[in-house]
């Protein structure tokens, strides 16, 4: 037929509307947004959806604890936290991980990224997952310094990702200023896709928008949707045409 | 025939999944919201949401208790007590929009909470173009009915857009004629002037 490539329904369903059925299987998708704009929120509603239809998931936290997600992630109806005790919904500290790697410092070597990987390779084959949150990139590039680091590190990460049948969201962590979509622009050359959460400021309003950037192997729509974070998740509709003229802050 | 009378009786006769631009004189603003929901609520067995711009949903709920129409099968979208300044902490009735120029948050709840509701059937009211078109003009306004409207007919929400008196924006009006399946016009004719 012609047309896409198979697509893994988010369980999002305006974001599935969006995408013209979902993520292509496989695809790493770049979600990516300055602070406070919903990028935890939405992949674990992401990761969720998925648990509940069979798909085992992983949250891979590197910037806050695991506890302290629960925490918030509690206040969500969405969350069910059942999917954690029936080892289909896996809460993991980057941390923990590099403490038992004997990764103390701050930087990594070209050996730590390659133990990193084989780490998270292990992980997704041992749990058989299928949907991957790494929260955030950004914060694992901020060790790796060096572009060129930072370049294997991802495109290798994803290869062995899609390789095992998973489906990954990449939470990038941008500025309020920033032009790009990424810090070291490396992350969203390297992306199958980018979706990016911002706010609007229109008329003294500040609004929640989200935009599908680029997404490979499916036909989108670019439009900025409004959004609304509510107990059950995401929701969105479009930005209304005649009240565009914002700013994005 | 009394307003309120004749106002039930056109209401209990619409069909389930009607959506009407009802046009009411400022004085018979309350008797018309009050029998609407009434009628919706007690008669019919709707399960409704409220979207109040005109008058804090508070308010509206302490006229819907005096009543004694069951408020729990109505949730609120309010979308004035922010501007306002009031205390706007969701309750289990009432769901708050920081300002009525936020258009799209307006849907967003309204659907959200429309999906919510567990009776079969729904509607939604809009009380009212007028206190709408305060702070946004005619064109957006258009548009936002446009779509919210079209919306909730896909998903078989009765629907009512109330405006009230002679100064909602005609261009609005104009459209709701368009799109709704009805306009109940329920004004006193204008006097003629001289
Ligand atoms: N229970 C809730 N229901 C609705 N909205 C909430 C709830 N809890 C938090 N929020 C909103 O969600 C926002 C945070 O979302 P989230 O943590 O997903 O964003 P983020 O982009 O990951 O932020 P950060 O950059 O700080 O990691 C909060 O700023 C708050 O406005
Ligand atoms: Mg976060």
């Amino acid at each position: 037929m012609y047309g896409s490539r198979d697509q893994l329904i988010t369980g999002i369903e305006e974001l599935d509307n969006i995408l013209n059925g979902g993520i292509p299987q496989g695809n790493v998708v770049l979600l990516t947004g300055t602070c406070g704009t919903g990028k935890t929120t939405i992949s674990m509603e992401f990761l969720v959806k998925g648990a509940l239809r069979g798909e085992n998931a992983a949250f891979i936290s590197v910037t806050e604890p695991s506890v302290k997600l629960l925490e918030n992630m509690r206040t969500y109806e969405f969350f069910d936290e059942t999917l954690i005790d029936e080892s289909k919904l896996f809460l993991l500290d980057l941390s923990v991980v590099y403490r038992k790697m004997g990764l103390l410092t701050e930087d990594h070597s070209i050996e730590d990224i390659d133990s990193l990987l084989a780490a998270f390779n292990n992980v997704v084959r041992a749990l058989d997952i299928k949907r991957v949150v790494i929260d955030s990139i950004t914060a694992i590039c901020n060790r790796l310094k060096e572009k060129s680091r930072i370049r294997d590190f991802i495109f290798n990460l994803a290869k062995s990702l899609t390789n095992q049948g998973a489906t990954t969201i990449l939470i990038s962590e941008i500025g309020a200023s920033a032009s790009d979509y990424s810090v070291y622009g490396v992350e969203e050359a390297v992306a199958d896709g980018i979706i990016l959460l911002g706010n609007m400021e229109r008329r003294g309003d500040l609004i929640r928008t989200m935009q599908v950037v680029k997404m490979r192997g499916t036909s989108h729509s670019r439009a900025k949707y409004v959004m609304d974070l509510t107990p059950d998740g995401m929701h969105m509709v479009p930005l209304l045409k005649w009240g565009t003229e914002g700013e994005d802050i | 025939m009394s307003f309120t009378s004749d106002l039930k009786s056109t209401l209990a006769d619409l069909p389930e999944y009607s959506v009407i631009s009802m046009r009411v004189d400022t004085d018979n603003y309350f008797p018309a919201i009050i029998t609407t929901l009434d009628t919706m609520v007690e008669e019919r067995d709707f399960g409704g949401v409220y979207v109040a711009s005109t008058r804090p949903a508070k308010a509206i709920l302490h006229r819907v208790e005096q009543k004694k129409i069951t408020a729990e099968d109505i949730m609120f979208v309010d979308c004035i007590t922010y501007s306002i300044g009031g205390t706007a902490k969701t309750t289990e009735n009432i769901s708050y929009v920081e300002s009525s120029t936020m258009l799209e948050n307006v849907m967003l709840k309204t659907t959200y909470h429309a999906s919510k509701l567990e009776m079969d059937q729904k509607f939604v009211i809009f009380d009212s173009l007028n206190s709408l078109a305060i702070y946004n003009d005619s064109k957006i306004l258009s548009e936002f009915f446009h779509i919210i409207v079209n919306k909730l007919r896909t998903k078989d929400v009765f629907t009512i857009v109330l405006s009230v008196g002679h100064d909602a924006p005609g261009e609005v009006e104009r459209l709701l004629d368009l799109i709704c399946d009805e306009t109940l016009d329920l004004r006193r004719p204008l006097k003629e002037e001289g």
